[in-house]
């Protein structure tokens, strides 16, 4: 066997060159040097949280699952607690993960109750990029300070409900957290007071955003556009905000190339053309 | 016209080459060598590349002495970057028609010493060889021992179970 299949960075180079997932995957399974490469490849980005459920043996975890076909709601209940090794195992893999989406309907209480019971040190410390997307209230507020970002770059959250304790909750973990933050996309169905404060202090102390799009109501939508107008190095922008009576949107994209809003949007026109100057 | 200035480099096993400097700055290790160490008609030793690999590398040198040198801070990561990333030349497809053992050294030398392109063709090389196989074949091809237990292979294969088809 050549040296060369004992070179993490450069089986890491190798495997940079395969486009197809299904080829990671087989050569994750060739020898441990090339599985160890292959992870790293393979749990960049997650699409499901409990995808990191597969780490533990089959007996630990059950899955009810309920609610329509096309949009499940999974509970996850413990049969056995894993041991030391298999949660090592479960961290290892989230260390990895750069993107996650933590979607809809799943129920992780089972989890999140043993993890934090049992203290368990789990992290994403790699997590640049994560999708939020909370359709039922649940305790899963319980579990945002997992996804706590120091280095996050991209935070989506959709919040479709009226829990203003849970969108309180979520703003004040995740906004007051992402400070490399570049792009930050919120839509929600209700925005109380306290999270629209998480909003504008992130807006006034992360000059990094290049990217908002808010969709979202409030009734301080200029005080919004006012903080936005303050965002140095923003290129693309997407507001759709309710203000007192009347819905006004704004999009713009490339902001210093090619400016558009709506005709008879003062607000639009005025913060626009201050942007091109 | 005065001659290009060039520089001499010593293969792990002696041997000598006489190249123009251009062409050994490719390297970006050899490049730091006379930034650091200034002109100099002292060999340039490189103890880890013998002269039938060096000699081969030198070849690719030349041929690319001309081409813009990559971005430090180029995104691997970033699709065009890598859609540009994953075409090798005709040229380059060629010269890298050599047998396991010479190319596997060539991506060493190219590691060593510093040179992204040839590092990116000689793994590019090896990742289509990967290709479409089987971990079987993929071991057999490179003659690779698979040191995995049964239960770890079974559960790697559990624990990836979901990036299929995603």
């Amino acid at each position: 066997m050549h040296p060369i299949w004992d070179i993490p960075e450069l089986l890491a180079h190798i495997l940079s060159f395969l486009d197809e997932k299904s080829d990671i995957l087989r050569s994750a399974l060739v020898c441990r040097s090339l599985s160890v490469e292959a992870a790293c490849l393979i749990w960049k980005k997650v699409s499901a949280f409990r995808y990191l459920l597969g780490c533990f043996p089959n007996n630990t975890i059950s899955t009810e699952i309920s609610g329509p076909t096309r949009c499940p709601s999974r509970t996850f209940l413990f049969l056995e607690l894993p041991d030391t090794v298999e949660w090592d195992q479960m961290r290892f893999r989230a260390s990895m993960v750069k993107e996650l989406t933590v979607p809809e309907c799943d129920n992780y209480d089972a989890l999140l109750e043993v993890i934090k019971r049992h203290k368990i040190d789990l992290t994403f410390p790699e997590l640049v990029s994560l999708h939020l997307h909370i359709w039922v209230s649940k305790r899963l507020q319980t579990s945002l300070p997992l996804f706590a970002p120091s280095r996050l770059q991209e935070l989506e959250i959709t919040f479709d409900g009226y829990n203003d304790r849970l969108i309180n909750a979520t703003m004040e973990i995740l906004l007051a957290q992402a400070h490399p933050l570049r792009s930050l996309e919120l839509r929600t169905s209700t925005f109380p007071k306290p999270s629209q404060e998480y909003l504008m202090q992130l807006l006034a102390t992360t000059p990094s955003i290049n990217s908002l799009r808010l969709t979202l109501p409030t009734s301080h939508g200029e005080d919004v556009l006012q903080a936005v107008a303050h965002l140095p190095n923003l290129r693309a922008l997407s507001l759709d905000v309710a203000v007192c009576y009347c819905l006004r949107a704004c999009t713009c994209d490339n902001l210093t190339q090619h400016i558009e809003t709506p005709p008879g949007r003062d607000w639009c026109n005025h913060w626009a053309t201050e942007k091109s100057v | 016209m005065s001659a290009a200035p060039q520089v001499t480099l010593e293969s792990s096993d002696g041997e000598k080459f006489k190249v123009d400097k251009e062409v050994a700055e490719r390297s970006v290790l050899i490049k730091n060598m006379i930034e650091d160490v200034g002109e100099s008609d002292n060999p340039i030793p490189l103890p880890n590349v013998n002269a039938s690999v060096l000699k081969k590398v030198l070849e690719y040198c030349e041929h690319h002495r001309g081409d813009p040198l990559p971005a430090a801070d180029a995104d691997p990561s970033n699709d065009d970057n890598r859609k540009r990333a994953t075409e090798i030349s005709d040229w380059d497809q060629k010269f890298i028609q050599v047998d396991q053992e010479m190319l596997f050294e060539i991506i060493l030398a190219a590691n060593y010493m510093d040179i992204k392109p040839l590092l990116d063709v000689g793994c590019k090389t090896v990742a289509n060889m990967i290709k479409g196989k089987t971990p079987e074949e993929i071991r057999k091809l490179f003659n690779i021992v698979n040191d995995f237990t049964p239960e770890e292979e079974a559960q790697i294969k559990k624990e990836n179970e979901w990036a299929e088809d995603r």
